[in-house]
């Protein structure tokens, strides 16, 4: 399990504002320089999100380290129901520097997105019907070398 | 989440994961203590812990077609043997133990979050638990499940009526069972340590993937006593007064006294003997060796 998916109520839940600040919540604490990063691309997000085209293919952050997380946004009933299945992240993607995210958008608006992202460094835009192409590592869950402490074994 | 949510409340982050209680980093001090207070039949705990250390090992070497084991213990027996904190006391037990490259981390299941009288949320909540949760902090190192209430979730099929309970309790088993098979499978560095007062009416299907199954017995007269002298001990280092119950003589009338109760009201038997006689005041200073028989006579116990 390399990846983590996770999917945000949008509209009518949230306005698409308050989905993009629900993501960046997600993604970085607040009030920390990451979180800015976000919060200063909410505009253009948030056209995303109006547009669906976050419904229709996933938001990609890749961390600094650590696995790469999808979020997608639920609309209309959709949302409705996502709204209690909405899970916390295990940490916080975001938190540190290194990160980068790919945003997903229709063919007919991505120049004009990909331009208002420019000076945005770390985030980018993709035309929603591409993939992307991750580097994948092992998991190391299971394979760890364990060392039996025979003394507190046998400690009451 | 529920209700709208305002600009406000989009911090999903900081919301509580669903279906868990808490997480925490083991050892833990806390824990260690419990696993102290716990008294069992003789070599009983030392066993548990031996049992759980040679699961690890099979589980992180030899693959799951050829050795399903799938991690999970059972602890069941009456209310009040300690089994809830036996499970804590054993994470914490085990971290000391076996050590990785990254701590042990122990989960605490809260089964009540997960059901839920809305149809189709029971499942759901369930299978975000097993399919979401539970394998992503997997993915963060070596982890412990404490289930308690198990029960609660993995209800016995066979009890249940079509007609009268929703099948959406039976599809929330079904995913609870399909779920814990994909965890054991992807994740042999996690344990489950379950509890039930019922074992009767936990499902079969959950029965037979539990690893090792232990009946938690009500404590015999050599475990009364030394629940009895752990607590008096306790209680005199505020009220010097009680140490006079520790004597071996009232030590044993007092454990006699105390046949069949379970290690919760032998505890509670010492605060209920402050309030036997009038000139007793309340005060566990003054508890006499009578005063704790009886109590443990009225509690239930049978002389």
């Amino acid at each position: 399990m390399n990846a983590v998916a996770r999917t945000v109520a949008a509209v009518p839940v949230r306005t698409s504002v308050q989905t993009w600040e629900a993501i960046a919540g997600l993604l970085a604490p607040a009030g920390s320089p990451e979180r800015d990063r976000l919060d200063a691309v909410t505009n253009i997000a948030a056209i995303l999100i109006t547009a669906e085209y976050t419904r229709q293919a996933p938001i990609v952050i890749m961390p600094a380290s650590g696995r790469r997380v999808r979020i997608r946004t639920a609309h209309g009933m959709d949302a409705i129901d996502a709204l209690d299945g909405e899970i916390p992240l295990a940490a916080s993607p975001c938190a540190e520097p290194g990160w980068t995210m790919s945003l997903p958008c229709g063919i007919d608006d991505i120049d004009e997105i990909r331009d208002a992202l420019s000076g945005h460094p770390g985030i980018d835009v993709r035309d929603l019907t591409d993939g992307i192409t991750v580097e994948e590592t092992v998991s190391a869950s299971g394979t760890a070398a364990w060392s039996v402490n025979y003394d507190e074994m046998e400690r009451p | 989440m529920t209700g709208s949510p305002s600009a406000g409340e989009f911090a999903v982050m900081d919301a509580a994961i669903p279906g868990i209680a808490g997480i925490r980093v083991l050892p833990d001090a806390d824990l260690s203590n419990d696993w102290a207070s716990i008294v069992l039949p003789g070599g009983m705990k030392e066993r548990l812990v031996r049992t759980v250390v040679a699961g690890v090992r099979l589980r992180s070497a030899v693959s799951f077609p050829e050795l399903p084991l799938h991690g999970v213990m059972l602890l069941t027996g009456p209310p009040g043997t300690g089994k809830t904190t036996l499970a804590k006391g054993l994470a914490d037990k085990v971290a000391r133990t076996v050590q990785g490259p990254r701590p042990w981390r122990l989960a605490e299941v809260d089964p009540h979050d997960l059901a839920s009288s809305h149809l189709g949320r029971s499942q759901r909540g369930v299978s975000q638990l097993f399919g979401t949760v539970l394998h992503e902090q997997a993915a963060g190192g070596p982890l412990i499940v404490l289930f308690d209430e198990v029960e609660t979730v993995f209800t016995d099929r066979r009890g249940l009526s079509l007609e009268a309970n929703p099948v959406d309790v039976h599809r929330a088993v079904d995913a609870a069972l399909v779920g814990l098979d994909q965890l054991a499978q992807r994740h042999p560095d996690v344990l489950i340590l379950a509890t039930s007062n019922f074992a009767g009416v936990i499902d079969p299907a959950l029965a037979s993937r539990a690893d090792w199954i232990f009946q938690i017995p009500l404590p015999g007269p050599e475990a009364r006593r030394a629940i009895l002298e752990k607590t008096i001990a306790a209680v005199a280092v505020a009220f010097p007064g009680a140490r006079r119950l520790l004597d071996p003589a009232v030590l044993d009338s007092a454990a006699a006294a105390a046949d069949g109760l379970d290690g919760r009201r032998v505890r509670k038997a010492l605060a209920a003997a402050c309030a036997i006689r009038p000139d007793g005041q309340g005060n566990p200073d003054r508890v006499s060796p009578d005063d704790l028989i009886t109590a443990m006579t009225e509690m239930g116990g049978q002389q």
